[in-house]
């Protein structure tokens, strides 16, 4: 396995539209790192842009530290996970297995030991003379796997592999090209669009929107610190409030006129947020000084099991909160809110 | 009710077949008829007609000849639709659009036009040899059959699969072959049968294209009919009908019909 340096990719078709714009990506001998994005975002294209199945226009490739980026596709020594499993319908699962290591001349009995091992590692060394049309989707996506990995290659690309599956298989799946990647220290770069699968299997995110690199941190820190509204919107923070201008190194003059004291925000925010279940709803004022507290009325709340989300109307607008689910608010009732000021994370344009 | 409207959809569709197949029932009756001309109901029983049909030189000549050129000709195509519904199927822009078009245009053209235009073109204008413009001819009744069920075949196909070999380390021509070729093979067979059965039957082209020693089956039938009108005609036609026959039987029996009706 090996070390991947992307430096200042940039890809457009016709000149005008930016597909990439500046990519750079870093990722470590033995590391998983997700692109992390909507759909359209540009994580696939990047992705086939470093497989060299597209030809970026600008920007070098370096594996182990070698420029790589005018080697053609198949000299590249990569593996690649498809979406569709892409697997060949007229040759059966071993066949399949042994196709990359028939480009790569290794012969009897090698081949057939290389093959069978590798099908035991995904459990389906009994679908050996089985065709892709009689395997189910995980099945496929396993023999796409074990396809993949036979060749040793230098890095390996999933692109949405779990898409096509359905929800306990996803998390299966997950966890075993986790498990395989930890255990082989591969080195992985993953497409998603799924946050909670993106978190649950990276050492690194990148996130992806229109063409750039928003962020590439660990899944930790993208987690607890996104760093501008695009990330933190998409990882599942829903409370927004812009600032007008930051009135010391903690407080911050939102645009409706409030103040908001948040600990760790940067001063040059653009806007604060908070995740809703760490606002808190109070029923009557608290006594303290008043800060981050905010009046509002209940519009509507949705039961989600083990706590409620509600909708608030305050004057900043509809806020969301999640509380647990001890006690109900109905529609129409007055209550106060609650913003802990090292809950209020700074965010940039 | 239901039943009525049953009983209507199948006298329909009896009296449909009838008027489908009677006449070429009737024409195998006659090719065993013992007058000297085609006539029916027949008033004895004899083979003597399908002799005749190896007593004829144009015949034999047009059979060997249709045979050469039918099969040169559907392969000539299916060689050059393959990489051009590589070459289409690749990219989706205004271009390929046109250009696949323009390998369906044939078909749209009528064939006496096509005919008489190779004619003047290739026989009188540039002098070619006439067996070789008569297969130029042939190529470009072929070629929209074996371009479109290519090109059908080959959009059908995941493309990803194709990439999956690159990135195995397959060229792009290998991936090609191993790949994509295997997996559109009932395509190919599909549009090389179509072809084959649409040159062999072809007349308009043919005509036109026919001198002293290059005849196909059909235009030596049209001329021997001319001067004779013995069930020797019958009996031809009967054979031919067996041979479509048996072919589309193994056709259905290798590929499905899915294949032609795609």
């Amino acid at each position: 396995m090996a070390a991947l340096d992307v430096k200042n990719l940039a890809l457009s078709y016709d000149g005008k539209t930016q597909i990439l714009n500046d990519i750079n990506l870093h990722v470590q001998d033995g590391e998983l790192v997700s692109l992390l994005g909507p759909s359209g975002c540009g994580k696939t294209t990047t992705l086939r842009s470093i497989a060299g199945l597209i030809k970026a226009n600008q920007g070098q490739i370096f594996v182990n530290g070698k420029d790589i980026s005018k080697v053609a596709v198949y000299k590249r020594n990569f593996g690649m996970v498809f979406q569709s499993y892409a697997l060949f319908p007229h040759l059966n699962v071993a066949d399949n297995v042994a196709f990359g290591l028939k480009n790569k001349h290794v012969r009897e009995p090698e081949l057939s030991k290389k093959v069978d091992e590798m099908l035991d590692m995904v459990g389906l060394l009994d679908y050996k003379k089985r065709f892709p049309s009689e395997l189910s989707g995980g099945q496929q996506q396993r023999v796409s796997l074990a396809r993949s990995l036979v060749t040793e290659p230098d890095l390996l690309f999933l692109d949405e592999p779990l898409s096509n599956l359905d929800a306990k298989l996803r998390v299966e799946m997950r966890e075993m090209i986790r498990a395989i990647q930890q255990r082989l220290k591969l080195t992985m770069l993953f497409v998603t669009h799924d946050q909670s699968e993106c978190f649950a299997i990276s050492d690194h995110v990148a996130v992806m929107n229109r063409g750039t690199i928003e962020q590439f941190d660990s899944s930790e820190k993208i987690y607890h610190e996104p760093a501008t509204e695009f990330v933190a919107r998409f990882i599942g923070y829903e409370n927004f409030f812009s600032v007008t201008k930051s009135l010391d190194r903690q407080h911050f003059l939102l645009k409706e006129g409030q103040v908001f004291k948040a600990a760790g925000a940067s001063p040059n925010s653009s806007s604060l947020t908070i995740r809703p279940e760490n606002i808190d709803i109070l029923e009557t004022q608290p006594d303290a000084d008043g800060q981050n507290i905010l009046p509002g009325e209940v519009l509507f709340s949705t039961y989600l099991g083990d706590s409620y989300r509600y909708e608030i109307q305050t004057a900043l607008g509809t806020v969301i909160a999640v509380s647990s689910s001890d006690k109900k608010y109905p529609a129409g009732k007055a209550v106060f809110l609650d913003f802990p000021s090292r809950k209020l994370l700074g965010l940039n344009k | 009710m239901a039943t009525n409207q049953h009983l209507f959809m199948r006298i329909i569709g009896i009296v449909t077949l009838f008027f489908l197949l009677a006449p070429l029932l009737l024409i195998v009756v006659t090719s065993f008829g013992s007058e000297p001309t085609i006539s029916f109901p027949i008033k004895g029983f004899t083979f003597s007609w399908y002799a005749n049909i190896f007593a004829q030189d144009t015949f034999i000549q047009g059979f060997i000849t249709s045979l050469e050129v039918a099969l040169l000709a559907s392969l000539t195509a299916a060689a050059a639709a393959l990489p051009a519904a590589y070459a289409l199927t690749r990219k989706r822009n205004r271009m390929n659009r046109f250009l696949e078009n323009v390998f369906l245009a044939p078909v749209m053209v009528p064939e006496v036009v096509l005919g008489f235009s190779l004619y003047s073109s290739l026989v009188i204008y540039a002098h070619f040899p006439l067996f070789i413009s008569l297969l130029f001819g042939h190529f470009l009744i072929c070629l929209p059959y074996s371009a479109r069920l290519i090109i059908a075949g080959m959009r059908q196909f995941d493309g990803s699969a194709e990439e999956a070999a690159w990135i195995l380390g397959s060229s792009r021509l290998s991936g090609f072959f191993k790949i994509l070729v295997p997996n559109i093979t009932t395509s190919i067979l599909s549009g090389f049968l179509l072809s084959f059965i649409n040159s062999f039957n072809n007349i308009p082209v043919s005509v036109f294209l026919s001198g002293p020693n290059v005849n196909m089956l059909p235009t030596a039938i049209l001329n021997y009919l001319q001067n004779n009108y013995d069930p020797t005609v019958s009996a031809i036609s009967s054979c031919l009908m067996l041979l479509t026959l048996l072919f589309m039987l193994l056709a259905e029996k290798k590929l499905g019909l899915k294949g032609f009706v795609s």
